[in-house]
């Protein structure tokens, strides 16, 4: 279940990589502010459920459009450390207004609408909302995909991916692609929030679980959807084995460390990452 | 009719690459742009579809027009959607996409509302039995 919400969140540095050639820090901001609005929406403002996340939903498209449009759209062309430094600001920022309207020693907890119960299957006792959450996690994928692989704007923003100047030949709109990256961006890292809000709490400290995308999204390969999807499960069934049978030995937690570990591994045989695209630069 | 007078482009408001370039294409013909290396033949091309702006470059004298609609300000998309598309240098083939969505992705920039499926069909014929 883990796995699958890092390929969701990590999915969303994938899109914003392939179309603007930005790596987006701030993943983990959006994913914490996406939970907050939602609380905000249920508990605070007190609309029904369903309701709120709709309201949390279209808060979150806002906010893509606001942050490319606003932010990155002037940054286009510029040298990538300055692209680094403002995803890293981002983050800051995100930290402080999250923090200013919230607080940062709240734990906050969702309406029950995913049931926590525990279900039996072949004698192995399973949380029920852990699978919800799987399968949510999954169809969300799968929906991307479909829209990715299928429909016109998904043509569009694999083409600007592929190649901007071409692409702005042909009579694309690298803008508008560009809008949709971070929209869909956004909105995946809003889903995670979410998702991980409902389980853990919504608290200041959702931001550091994207952290761990970032060996996700490295070890599939950054410009790999397919990449990103297996990455994020090998990460997380990592994670469940080395706090199973390593923490023991060890005596601390290592969690965090061995998605780092494999990932320094696989990228010294493989420097694009399990799936990276090559790319070849004729000079 | 495409029509560039006297047209300078500078790159970081610094650098002139292109000063007094006139040129006239009229409807229905084919003019060729010859010139040495370094010339700028490349980059008035480009001034004219507005790829400059992707590298920081500026029409700062002169007129490009199209149709009799100024050319300079617009965004390269929409210059491309007005019916005036550069073919650039060297293969800018999508390469990780197939034959078909590069077809697609090409016929963007179309502005007769023809049917897409029956151009790819014409284009397929141009290779049968391959």
């Amino acid at each position: 279940m883990v796995g699958s919400l890092y390929s969701l969140v990590g999915l969303g540095i994938v899109v914003i990589y392939k179309s603007t050639h930005v790596f987006n820090f701030a993943q983990g901001g959006l994913l914490m502010v996406g939970a907050y609005l939602a609380w905000c929406f249920m508990e605070q403002v007190g609309t029904p459920v369903w309701l709120g996340l709709i309201c949390g939903l279209a808060s979150a498209v806002i906010i893509g459009f606001l942050i490319e449009r606003f932010g990155m759209r002037r940054l286009v062309g510029q040298p990538i450390l300055s692209l680094i430094i403002v995803t890293l600001g981002l983050q800051a920022f995100i930290d402080g207004v999250v923090t200013l309207f919230w607080g940062d020693n709240n734990y906050l907890v969702y309406p029950k609408f995913i049931p926590p119960n525990p279900v039996e299957f072949l004698n192995i006792i399973l949380s029920l909302q852990h699978i919800i959450i799987f399968f949510i996690t999954m169809f969300v994928i799968a929906l991307f995909i479909l829209f990715f692989h299928y429909s016109k704007w998904g043509l569009d923003m694999r083409a600007v991916a592929e190649d901007h100047q071409a692409s702005m030949c042909m009579g694309i709109s690298t803008k508008t692609v560009f809008i949709l990256a971070w929209v869909i961006a956004t909105l995946l890292a809003y889903i995670g929030g979410v998702l991980l809000g409902s389980i853990n709490g919504v608290s200041t400290t959702l931001h550091h679980i994207a952290g761990n995308c970032f060996p996700v999204v490295l070890l599939g390969g950054l410009e790999s959807i397919p990449g990103v999807l297996i990455a994020g499960l090998i990460v997380g069934v990592l994670e469940y084995i080395s706090g199973l049978y390593l923490d023991p030995i060890v005596g601390a937690s290592t969690r965090e460390i061995v998605p780092y570990i494999i990932l320094v591994l696989v990228l010294i045989i493989k420097p694009y990452g399990l799936f990276g695209l090559v790319r070849i630069e004729r000079i | 009719m495409l029509s560039l007078n006297n047209v300078e482009v500078m790159f970081n408001k610094v650098i002139l690459v292109l000063r007094g370039v006139s040129l006239h294409v009229p409807p229905h013909s084919i003019v060729a742009l010859l010139g040495a290396n370094g010339a700028g033949k490349s980059t008035t091309l480009n001034a004219i579809t507005g790829l400059i702006k992707t590298e920081l470059g500026e029409v700062t004298e002169g007129t490009i027009e199209f149709e009799e609609k100024s050319l300079i300000k617009m965004s390269t998309e929409k210059i491309a959607q007005g019916g005036l598309v550069q073919v650039m240098e060297g293969r800018r083939l999508f390469a990780h996409l197939t034959v078909e969505e590069n077809l697609r992705v090409g016929a963007r920039a179309k502005r007769e509302k023809s049917s897409m499926k029956e151009d790819l069909e014409m284009i397929y014929t141009y290779f049968q039995g391959s």
